[in-house]
């Protein structure tokens, strides 16, 4: 999901609602990481991984790590909590 | 008293974290600047839960020593009857119970739609999240 897109600093201070400036600023700062190419800079989708899901794209690929099992560890949990209750 | 962030895991973060090095219930796990929470009737289920999906319950044991463990001495009829208004399942009323014993300012589960979150909130100051949301909320507070 993050691997392949990047941005340009206009096209992020867009989707940010921040000014230019305040994009390069971020960068500069290292809270956005953009990669300069000769004259230009790209930034990769994985630096604004905040923006789209509320998480760093570690957290994020974390969260997505724990979700393959969660399914099946509910599915077994239900099944204790509803033995747990006709005992009750 | 210790000023660490108080998290009660519910039943379901516990066992991923026993599944994947690289989840973040894991990464809960590991993390120093926590007092992480479970209590006695989570380790009942815990045990009963590792025990159908055939991981090892020294692996559980191990893990759970990273928790403190709050007493729930009511038995299970007593915690659904007093609780069951804050989930939309009574099987997990007795986690709201020992969120609350614990004195836990954050419950921390992957079933998020069987709380209600806005009453627990409203009720006793508790926060319900995800694993990953609450440490992202840990580096908002502590970069």
């Amino acid at each position: 999901m993050f691997d392949t897109k990047a941005y340009t600093p206009e096209q992020v201070a867009g989707m940010l609602q921040l000014s230019k400036n305040t994009v390069y600023d971020l960068m500069r700062r290292g809270e956005i990481v953009g990669k300069r190419i000769g004259k230009v800079y790209r930034i990769p989708a994985r630096s604004l991984s905040f923006m789209f899901t509320g998480l760093d794209a570690d957290l994020y690929e974390a969260e997505q790590e724990d979700m393959k099992q969660v399914p099946a560890i509910q599915r077994e949990l239900a099944r204790v909590r509803m033995k747990k209750a006709v005992k009750v | 008293m210790s000023t660490l962030p108080c998290a009660f895991l519910d039943s379901d973060v516990v066992i991923s974290s026993l599944l994947s090095s690289r989840g973040a219930a894991r990464v809960l796990i590991d993390a120093g600047a926590v007092d992480r929470w479970v209590s006695s009737s989570s380790v009942r289920e815990l045990e009963d839960v590792v025990d159908r999906m055939v991981i090892e319950r020294t692996k559980l044991h191990h893990t759970l020593r990273r928790c403190h463990v709050a007493s729930l001495i009511e038995d299970e009829a007593t915690l659904v009857r007093t609780h069951a208004r804050y989930v939309s399942d009574e099987g997990d009323a007795h986690v709201v119970a020992g969120v609350v014993e614990a004195h836990a300012q954050y419950l921390i589960t992957y079933n998020l739609k069987h709380f209600y979150r806005d009453r627990i909130k409203a009720d006793f100051d508790i926060l319900v999240m995800t694993p990953a949301l609450f440490l992202q909320y840990l580096r908002s507070v502590c970069p």
